[in-house]
């Protein structure tokens, strides 16, 4: 089992993201679970997902203790609390919520097979070498000396989106929290350095003392980079045209509006810009539906008395009972339609309007769903 | 962490009839079952899921002969009345393998083998004769390694509590002792609270030579008994293996007991240590209160963990 994991919060940045991301992976058909770690405050709503399952977790930025305000403190606080919880077994794939996928992964990895993306930029020469001093991350982060028992360690040079069996991440987890807490609360007391990638220095630290070592692989490459085979894209940078102007940036972007690949000048660039146009036409199109299709659910017995279709749900004592409208959408969710499709066949065949049954078939796909006629399965 | 039991019910009727069946612990059907028991004259309808739940088998109250019950659950009628049983409740603990990094856990062992002349002959506060017999580092928690075991623990705090099913409270400090159990060596049946010492987790960091040197030295954690406002240790518990860089964290009220070591070789190496650590609650939230390595003010409870649900029941 594959568990794709992206952690964030509940506003409605991380929402639109979220969705373009599980758009993305229903659209590869990425074998496995969708969750979505969420940082809430007590009683705050958890957000919904499609295809996502979302999980409430605690919110660790600000640092409960420093009261540092640093949003990777949430993602590593948010494994540890996931991964021991449900005592998850199996691969995770921990990905950055502001990424998409543009092939599935298929293969799984047990203990101590972590792969991850290349992190060439891991400062120094602490890449791969052992015995350098400060885990060959420099002099200003030589107050590691004392926080850690053996700084001469090599670091995998790796950086998200990571591979890696739950037993490994779960060993390593609650030092990946601390060393970041630490590292930012030296840096903040005076020590001269550059704070930005902590997290990723964090990881590698909390990696290499764990012993879980890490192989480098073409996961993930970011929108500016070169051509690459890498399964994700992460379009943390802005997007830039052949001229080095800013085409589309993630902090500005409204969502839904329209975006235009074709200014784009590097090829993931162009990528990310043209799911996140298919994307948004088909939301237009089909509502929070976009990305499903529905498929009738194995086991529904069905029956027909006079105009009614009558339903037999395993599980349920009663009998559901479908009007002629109902009916007609429910025959038509054989799993190879999406919604989009599903309503043009149904406005052609009863002559309507285009758009003119966006709501209800909505409500009523909603409905056979929740009452456990229906699957959604990814478009 | 300990998952709730099941409790495998041989329920004897009146008339000779009887039924065998499976409940959670926490399940409602066992404790109306008991409570039959001590209230023989109760009419109430009792209804037992049989054959996985696809069969329901319901009795009055008062049919009921006798209840046997495996692993056992003791109930005591109240000594007032005779009307309210007491339900034993059960300890809760969580269990984190693999908690220091290998060089870490190395790092401890070494340090605890090398330290054997600092080890003294663990107290027992009231001097209860025969109660402890081990030896201790008392004042282990100035040390860096203890440092390095409190700070771990504070990232893991929050958690801890919210699965052992108690709120986070503001911390006055983090007190450590490294602990040596020789053969014969023991620490009988005790909780770690008393209303002088403000103590509110209780962890307990085990580490040893590979392979083991030792049998025995299992952690027992108690039922308790609550009644009238006392508590006691029940006769039913539940064993944690003295796993090396396994950290096990309970309530510090809950009644624990280290069981006797054997070590054949008889070296002091091949000892089971251990490195108890207790977080202190505070008084009153003080946020100047610094912890662990220095950087964490545990002093107050940070907004995001005040009214935290806990898990149901104490999670474990």
């Amino acid at each position: 089992m594959i568990y794709t994991v992206f952690c964030t919060i509940a506003d409605d940045a991380a929402q639109w993201r979220s969705e373009l991301l599980e758009y993305s992976w229903g659209r590869v058909r990425q074998p496995g679970e969708l969750v979505r770690l969420t940082a809430v405050a007590p009683g705050e709503p958890l957000p919904r997902q499609r295809l996502a399952r979302v999980v409430a977790t605690s919110c660790w930025s600000p640092h409960p203790y420093t009261g540092d305000s640093y949003p990777p403190y949430n993602t590593a606080a948010a494994l540890l609390e996931w991964l021991f919880t449900e005592r998850i077994d199996g691969t995770i794939l921990l990905v950055r919520p502001d990424s998409v996928f543009r092939a599935s992964v298929e293969t799984e990895v047990g203990p101590g097979q972590a792969r991850a993306t290349a992190w060439p930029a891991l400062p120094d020469n602490g890449s791969g070498v052992s015995g350098s001093e400060h885990f060959g991350l420099g002099p200003n982060l030589a107050f590691l000396e004392n926080f850690c028992v053996d700084c001469r360690l090599a670091l995998p040079p790796v950086t998200l989106p990571v591979l890696i069996h739950a037993s490994d991440l779960r060993r390593m987890a609650a030092r990946w929290l601390e060393l970041m807490s630490i590292i930012r609360a030296e840096m903040a007391a005076g020590v001269d350095g550059k704070s930005d990638r902590v997290a990723d220095m964090a990881y590698a630290i909390a990696a290499a003392e764990a012993r879980i070592a890490h192989a480098v692989t073409d996961l993930g490459v970011d929108t500016g980079a070169g051509p690459s085979q890498a399964v994700l894209i992460h379009y943390g940078q802005p997007i830039e045209s052949a001229d080095g102007d800013s085409v589309w940036n993630q902090h500005l972007y409204q969502p839904w509006t329209s975006v235009d690949p074709g200014r784009a000048s590097s090829g993931s660039g162009h990528e990310v810009l043209a799911l996140l146009e298919e994307y948004c036409a088909r939301r237009a199109a089909g509502g929070d539906h976009a990305m499903l299709r529905p498929r009738r659910r194995p086991g529904v017995r069905v029956g027909r008395v006079l105009d009614r279709t009558l339903l037999e749900i395993p599980g349920r004592s009663d009998t559901l009972s479908l009007n002629p409208s109902a009916a007609a959408i429910w025959e038509l969710c054989d799993g190879k339609l999406d919604l989009a499709d599903l309503q043009g066949r149904l406005e052609n065949r009863f002559q309507l309007a285009p758009g003119a049954l966006g709501g209800s078939l909505q409500s009523v796909i909603d409905q056979l769903h929740n009452v456990g006629a229906l699957d959604l399965e990814p478009a | 962490m300990n998952a709730v039991r099941t409790i495998r019910l041989r329920v004897q009727l009146a008339g000779g009839h009887t039924h065998e069946v499976a409940l959670a612990e926490d399940a409602a059907e066992l404790r109306a079952l008991f409570a039959a028991l001590a209230s023989p004259t109760s009419r109430d309808l009792i209804q037992l899921p049989l054959q996985e739940g696809t069969v329901a088998c319901t009795f009055r109250a008062d049919q009921v002969v006798s209840v046997i019950s495996e692993p056992p659950v003791l109930v005591q009628p109240h000594a007032t009345g005779g009307a309210q049983p007491i339900i034993i409740r059960r300890a809760h603990y969580m269990a984190i393998d693999d908690f220091l990094s290998p060089a870490e856990h190395a790092d401890m062992l070494v340090l605890a083998v090398a330290s054997e002349e600092q080890f003294e002959t663990g107290t027992v506060a009231g001097d209860t004769a025969g109660h402890r017999q081990n030896l201790v580092i008392p004042r282990f928690g100035d040390s860096a390694h203890a440092r390095m075991l409190q700070n771990r623990l504070l990232v893991w705090y929050p958690l801890l509590a919210r699965t052992l099913g108690v709120p986070v409270v503001p911390l006055s400090g983090v007190e450590s002792q490294l602990t040596a159990a020789r053969s014969r060596q023991f620490y009988k049946v005790h909780a770690d609270e008393s209303p002088t010492c403000p103590r509110e987790l209780s962890c307990i960091y085990y580490v040893h030579r590979q392979p083991r040197g030792f049998a025995g030295g299992e952690l027992r954690l108690y039922d308790c008994i609550e009644e009238d406002g006392e508590r006691r240790a029940a006769a039913t518990f539940e064993s944690v293996e003295p796993i090396s860089n396994r950290m096990v964290v309970f309530r510090s009220a809950e009644f624990h007991e280290a069981m006797p070591v054997r070590c054949p070789s008889g070296e002091f190496a091949d000892s089971r240590f251990a490195v108890t650590t207790w977080l202190h609650r505070a008084a009153q939230p003080d946020p100047d209160t610094r912890l662990g390595w220095g950087h964490f003010r545990g002093g107050v409870v940070a907004p995001q963990f005040v009214g935290l649900p806990v898990a149901a029941g104490g999670g474990g």
